[in-house]
């Protein structure tokens, strides 16, 4: 399944500002299915923002975060800045991204 | 290099290692967490304080407990190095952990949680003098958890 990454950064009043849509079903592991059978564990775990290779934010989440998680920050930077998003579920799956600052 | 000193190095090696290991436990056992007192504990180590310098902003009623936007911004506060966010009454208190990395972040931060049902929030903001909280309250309808 394709977890996709939607992100859009913009230089706004001479801050950076990232949102950030991470395609994630976020299972709690207490949901039941149609077949009565529970929908096991699945959720992020951890997510890391890094804005040209430096770590800006690091996020540890639970699995009571919503579903596909929204994000939203500011930072210090510039035009042409690159900022990538990488996340760790409790799977083992991972997926990253970079976006150019607009 | 005698025998003693090798023992010395190797022991000082373990030692290291153990030291190393609680590091990543620390964040699951953070989120395994069931109780919300508890989790706001294992976060502060039992000392906090209330500010208004630390705004949450929730929503008084949700309709849909799947996704309730959350907005914590720490802005006023000196030397931000992470927010956590506690939900009460969720059977895993703990929602996430921000931690911040860098000084040129803006402590400002906007995500969205699940929430089984009405519950009390609280945000809680590590500075460089101590732990600071702020809490909410929030209304659901209809439960996401």
């Amino acid at each position: 399944m394709a977890k996709k990454i939607k992100a859009r950064a913009k230089m706004k009043k001479g801050l950076i500002e990232v949102k950030y849509k991470v395609k994630h079903p976020m299972e709690t592991g207490l949901r039941k299915a149609k077949d009565g059978n529970l929908v096991p564990e699945e959720y992020i775990t951890n997510i890391k923002i890094s804005k040209n290779g430096t770590p800006m934010i690091n996020i540890d989440t639970n699995s009571t975060v919503s579903s596909d998680p929204y994000l939203y920050f500011r930072m210090k930077g510039a035009k042409g800045d690159v900022i990538n998003l990488s996340w760790v579920s409790n799977t083992g799956e991972k997926n990253s991204a970079d976006t150019k600052v607009k | 290099m005698n025998r003693r000193s090798v023992l010395k190095m190797l022991a000082g090696g373990a030692g290291l290692l153990s030291g190393l290991m609680p590091l990543t436990a620390l964040a699951n056992k953070l989120m395994g967490k069931r109780d919300p007192i508890d989790a706001i504990k294992a976060i502060t180590g039992g000392s906090q304080s209330a500010s208004d310098k630390l705004i949450l902003k929730t929503p008084k009623l949700a309709e849909n407990g799947a996704q309730v936007p959350i907005t914590v911004d720490a802005t006023a506060l000196d030397g931000v190095k992470s927010i956590s966010l506690v939900v009460h009454e969720n059977p895993k208190p703990v929602a996430l952990k921000i931690n911040f990395d860098s000084s040129d972040v803006v402590t400002f931060a906007s995500f969205r949680v699940k929430m089984g049902k009405p519950t009390k929030v609280t945000a809680i903001a590590q500075t460089a003098s101590g732990f600071v909280t702020a809490s909410g309250s929030t209304k659901v309808t209809k439960g996401g958890c």
